[in-house]
């Protein structure tokens, strides 16, 4: 299952799941939970009631169809088609308008870069230094796994790579590998949003 | 210049980026928690009904109804005040459990749930409250747990047991409760006094407090129930390496791929309906591999069959 669990992981979770594998549900959840909070929040009016609730639909309507997960698109991507049709549905049901909110992640553009995490196609005009902070946590929130997560440990905690892989119930030489990668996903993921060379950001 | 991680001058900006941005802004624990809670009983309720569907009409579902299992739900006539919350499922008969459920083993029979991020495996004839998906008490008889880094806590009425990453066994006898550790760490707690057992090491308390240490093997017989209260396991689309992990784990075997034909098999993909006991599927898979294996201290050697 080589093939699978590498070059499909989102799959590979997601059939795990379908087959009751407990660990694979913690990985799902701890994986994808934050990212979709932060996601859902901003379009409910930083309404943190709200964004559990629809959040908590997403999800529940995801798990039920999670058997039709075909990894056409990111996992994430998927849940956040769930969470939008929540969105919707509850402004529907409160008979209110959505907020005027205006995500960088809603361009077009920057959520198809973001969500083919490979498609180098630089934006139009370059981005203000105050949307790079945004453009950073969105790439943290798409990486893989527990990327962002690690790299947030290392480089705003400070965390040695030992409490590191404490944190993710992972060997220290597993540790030192997934922060290799973690930087790998991170340059290709920001590339593809922010256009050229990732290194000349306003940093 | 390379750092412990490999970081080079290169990653520099990485970093940098990373700090500029600042920590993204964190979700409220208990919304995190109410929801995990809430899709978890979703999810449950999702593979039961799809294993209670694949069951209908199977020799399995035959097989399974021979296993007494009860589950008695400590509900009161007052209308409930909040959602019932799913802690564990069962790996074997589709049982869903809920917050304070007690569930009992018959004479005769095992069990294993799902709990948690956990396994939990219960001998002939345990009784057991469990409060949450990281919280039981073991009324009687014994529980065997895998928590897989959960961190849980076993309730006993001669002490607690708390897991630190960690695979261990609790028996409760009428006099005595025996905390056999297989890998991790656990802490005994009774009172104020705390005893830390490490891999190999059993603690065996008695009713007067005393608590003695003893060395103990970490696979043999003294665990073979473990193995015999596991769910059976399906091969078909599941690979030779993911079989052996899964029955290596339960007894407590570090799998070794000897030779080269063995290391190329690890990834092959099996096929077969029919539900296995992890013995049974441990060898069928390796005879369908063109493979052996023999136990050799606390290893499985696995190698081409001559």
């Amino acid at each position: 299952m080589a093939d699978l669990m590498t070059e499909h992981p989102d799959r590979f979770l997601a059939a795990r799941m379908v087959r009751g594998d407990e660990a694979a549900f913690g990985e799902f959840f701890e994986s994808n939970f934050a990212a979709l909070f932060r996601f859902a929040m901003p379009r409910v009016g930083n309404d943190a009631a709200v964004a559990e609730e629809v959040v908590q639909a997403a999800l529940c309507r995801a798990v039920r169809k999670l058997a039709s997960y075909r990894g056409e698109a990111a996992l994430l991507t998927w849940l956040c088609t769930f969470c939008r049709h929540e969105i919707s549905a509850h402004f529907e049901k409160e008979q209110r308008v959505p907020p005027m909110v205006d995500l960088l992640d809603d361009i077009p553009e920057v959520r198809a870069a973001l969500e083919s995490l490979g498609a180098a196609e630089r934006p139009e005009a370059a981005l203000r230094r105050s949307e790079t902070s945004r453009i950073v946590q969105l790439v943290l929130d798409r990486l893989p796994g527990r990327y962002g997560d690690a790299l947030e440990w290392k480089y705003i905690d400070g965390l040695p790579v030992a409490e590191i892989a404490e944190r993710l119930g992972i060997g220290v030489k597993a540790a030192e590998s997934t922060l290799t990668r973690a930087r790998a996903a991170f340059r290709d993921a920001f590339t593809a949003v922010y256009g050229g060379r990732w290194s000349e950001a306003e940093v | 210049m390379m750092d412990e991680t490999g970081n080079t001058n290169s990653d520099d900006a990485i970093a940098a980026l990373v700090r500029l941005a600042g920590r993204r802004e964190p979700v409220p624990e208990d919304a995190a928690a109410r929801v995990r809670a809430a899709v978890h009983d979703e999810w449950m309720q999702t593979i039961g009904r799809r294993r209670r569907t694949r069951w209908i009409g199977s020799a399995a579902a035959v097989a399974a109804a021979a296993v007494i299992v009860v589950v008695t739900r400590m509900t009161n006539s007052a209308p409930p005040v909040a959602p019932r919350v799913v802690v564990a499922g069962g790996q074997t008969n589709g049982a869903v459990i809920y917050a304070n459920d007690v569930y009992e083993v018959a004479n005769g029979n095992t069990a294993s749930l799902a709990w948690g991020n956990a396994t939990l495996r219960l001998d002939s004839g345990t009784r057991v409250r469990i409060a949450s998906p990281s919280e039981l008490t073991l009324e009687r008889g014994a529980v065997y747990v895998d928590s897989n880094g959960a961190g849980v806590l076993v309730r006993t009425p001669m002490g607690n047991v708390r897991d630190i990453g960690t695979q261990f066994e609790v028996r409760l006898t009428a006099d005595r409760m025996r905390v056999r550790v297989r890998a991790g760490r656990v802490d005994l707690q009774r009172g104020a006094t705390t005893n830390t057992a490490g891999p190999g090491v059993e603690l065996d308390a008695d009713a007067r407090g005393g608590v003695t240490p003893h060395t103990i093997a970490r696979n043999g017989a003294e665990w073979e129930w473990v193995l015999r209260a596991a769910p059976p396991i399906h091969l078909d689309g599941r690979t030779l390496s993911e079989v052996v992990a899964s029955v290596t784990r339960d007894e407590g075997l570090k799998p070794v791929w000897f030779d080269e034909t063995a290391q190329n098999a690890a990834t092959m993909r099996l096929h077969g309906d029919v539900p296995l006991t992890p013995e049974e599927a441990l060898d069928t898979a390796l005879v369908a591999s063109g493979l052996t294996s023999r136990i050799d201290g606390d290893r499985l050697i696995i190698k081409r069959r001559k």
